[in-house]
């Protein structure tokens, strides 16, 4: 992707938010955190939507923007004379435009196209969305306590990946634009901007170099961490863990990086699709073979997986770790198994 | 007040674990994440240090026992987890004779939800809880609150706080909310008269939030069934996507299969990571038994359960 050569910034007041969206959701497929419930979650724009740049981070991660909970890769139809026709998915090449993800959140998306771009056959359904894909993210003024973004090599202020940083400032955000497909994406916007005053602008430089004072650790070392996982594979700490886990999917559906999938046909002999949906190593039946076998038949097997997964085979394969410490699993796992536990018990005296 | 509790507390425990010979103990230990404590299957008597009982205290321990069948057991009984074993022992999934239960006159557990609400980035050790308040330690000095304004909606209705038939009946903790006044038919009542369109659109709305993490039927200690019939797929009852006809299938099926054994303890509610208020969408049925049969499950183990027993005379009313 082209940098800019200089970031470019410019500002938007407060009180401008609001029909700054409706504007640019005019321009692209937009999506923004929204309250839905007692919860913030990243959907399509719509105007009576409930903007919500507050909840740090919001409880459900932006994957769902590239890799959806359920999407259908195809339909079939079946015609009398036994012809079966294929209908792909519909494609389009309109800009699709995540505002007020966070820098943990985009991070996660390297480990995501790991996954499904850079093995040997690359995603079709999740390329077509990533190639469409530019990114407003949010600087993180107020990291919760369960946040450790940058014990995991990341930062509040990270502007990694994204191609708008929008910095949030008493009066209204600074637009930092990073990149050429960001600088398109709002050019036609312009009148919503004021340039930046040079307060303004060191206001916002003071935020981005501060970043955020970290309660929680030293930088991980992945290399070492790896290597303690993979020699702690049978000790007892897992056992404590699987005890309690309750086996549902909050902390991978939670997870901006989790990407495990299934795939199931739903048809009858007239028609039908085939649906990819989010699928979790937590869940026992998961991994369960035809034969009735599960090579991950015991709790314990599971809650290793997932970790060895996070901390070990990505590792190996070259890709990402698995984790970017955005505390959600931390926060929302209803019997405290929390990650940052056992990146400590593997790796003590960084803590 | 409440330090001297736990330490007694911890002692009585671990006398009883070695004074029994128990192979393991199930309760609660401290955790980092804010206003949650741990559930943990202490495996000696030395590890009771970290045992600890607050309002934080919420989900029901039951549950384990299906995780945890060997041996003989201890468990730290609250009501709604004493009631819950009952219904085991009924369905015979727990054999009484291998449980050792150390009941706590529950004090009410407290919502995490309305203190985060009220308190945004609240942690544990801001928290303090004693009689019938909760002092929670703010940057501008403490705020004092009312327990019963802090509980939790399913404690709000709950009448037995006190569990019966265990074998060590423990001290009332020193904080406690006075006796529940609400009857939960009455809070349920309303959604069993709303006009059946209304009602669907309440329920269609609330679930149009369910992810199928499956968190509520994980953590319901009367949810213990081998497979699941979301996990069987010969035939498919329901697929795995995410859309409203799966969801509502499956919540409609659980609460079938609840209906005469739910104890109304809100583990599904308090876990719900999409705060579904599920107690109540499944109240009704529960409700409906009250009602129909003058049964309310886990009160005694030796009835026979209202929907999986025939008796010959039955008025048999429903039969036109």
């Amino acid at each position: 992707m082209t940098r800019t050569n200089t970031s470019d910034s410019r500002f938007l007041l407060r009180d401008d938010l609001t029909a700054f969206l409706s504007a640019l959701s005019e321009r692209c497929e937009l999506w923004i955190p929204q309250a839905v419930g007692e919860g913030v979650r990243f959907l399509p724009y719509r105007e009576e939507a409930l903007l919500n740049l507050d909840q740090t981070p919001p409880d459900h991660p932006a994957k769902s923007i590239l890799f959806p909970n359920t999407e259908t890769l195809f339909r079939y139809e079946r015609t009398e004379d036994g012809a079966i026709t294929l209908i792909p998915q519909e494609t389009t090449n309109q800009p699709l435009a995540l505002f007020g993800a966070r820098s943990c959140d985009i991070r996660a998306f390297d480990a995501l196209d790991a996954v499904f771009l850079k093995r040997s056959a690359p995603d079709t359904s999740y390329r077509q969305r990533r190639n469409r894909l530019v990114i407003i993210g949010f600087g993180c003024l107020d990291p919760a306590a369960t946040c450790f973004c940058e014990r995991m090599g990341g930062g509040p202020f990270d502007e990694a990946g994204m191609d708008i940083q929008m910095i949030p400032l008493p009066e209204g955000y600074l637009f930092r634009t990073l990149t050429d497909r960001g600088k398109a994406l709002i050019a036609p916007l312009a009148s919503f901007f004021k340039e930046a005053d040079p307060v303004t602008a060191s206001q916002a430089e003071a935020l981005r170099r501060k970043g955020a004072p970290h309660p929680d650790g030293a930088a991980v070392d992945f290399a070492a961490l790896k290597a303690a996982v993979e020699a702690g594979r049978e000790e007892p700490f897992w056992e404590s863990l699987a005890a309690v886990c309750l086996g549902c999917g909050i902390c991978t559906f939670a997870c901006p990086v989790c990407s495990c999938f299934s795939l199931v046909d739903e048809g009858a002999l007239k028609g039908g699709r085939r649906i990819r949906h989010w699928d979790a190593c937590m869940f026992s039946v998961f991994t369960r073979e035809a034969s009735g076998h599960n090579p991950r038949g015991a709790a314990v097997d599971r809650v290793k997986q997932r970790f060895f997964h996070k901390f070990f085979y990505s590792l190996e394969n070259g890709e990402p770790p698995g984790c970017v410490g955005c505390g959600r699993c931390v926060t929302q796992c209803p019997t405290c198994i929390d990650i940052r536990e056992v990146i400590d018990h593997f790796q003590p005296g960084e803590g | 007040m409440s330090e001297d509790y736990t330490r007694a507390l911890v002692e009585t425990l671990r006398e009883a674990f070695e004074r029994e010979g128990l192979d393991r103990w199930i309760a609660y230990a401290p955790s980092r994440v804010p206003l949650r404590v741990r559930p943990t299957v202490f495996t000696s008597p030395d590890e009771l240090d970290n045992l600890i009982f607050n309002g934080f205290c919420v989900q029901n321990l039951a549950g384990y026992l299906k995780h945890h069948p060997e041996g003989r057991v201890g468990v730290l009984v609250k009501g709604c987890d004493r009631r819950a074993i009952n219904v085991l022992i009924q369905e015979k999934q727990v054999s009484r004779e291998n449980l050792f239960l150390a009941g706590i006159p529950c004090p009410g557990m407290l919502s995490r939800t309305r203190l985060l609400e009220e308190f945004p980035g609240l942690q544990s050790d801001q928290v303090e809880e004693s009689g019938e308040t909760v002092t929670v330690r703010t940057p501008d000095g403490p705020r004092t609150l009312s327990r019963d304004d802090m509980l939790l909606p399913t404690c709000r209705s709950c009448h037995h706080r006190i569990p019966e038939d265990v074998e060590l009946l423990l001290g009332p903790p020193p904080f406690a909310a006075p006796e529940a006044e609400m009857d939960f038919s009455a809070e349920v009542g309303p959604i069993g008269e709303m006009p059946r369109n209304q009602r669907a659109a309440l329920f269609a709305d609330e679930l149009s939030r369910c992810i199928l993490c499956y968190a509520c039927r994980n953590i319901c200690p009367l949810c213990y069934c081998d497979t699941c019939f979301t996990d069987v797929n010969q035939p498919a009852w329901m697929t795995p996507a995410l859309e409203p006809g799966n969801i509502f299938f499956y919540h409609v099926n659980r609460m079938m299969h609840m209906a005469g054994r739910c104890v109304a303890c809100g583990s599904c509610e308090w876990v719900c990571p999409e705060h579904i208020p599920l107690r109540l969408l499944y109240g009704k049925i529960t409700a409906d038994v009250a009602e129909l049969f003058s049964y309310e499950a886990g009160l005694d183990a030796t009835l026979p359960q209202p929907l999986s027993h025939f008796s010959e005379d039955d008025p048999d009313e429903h039969i036109g």
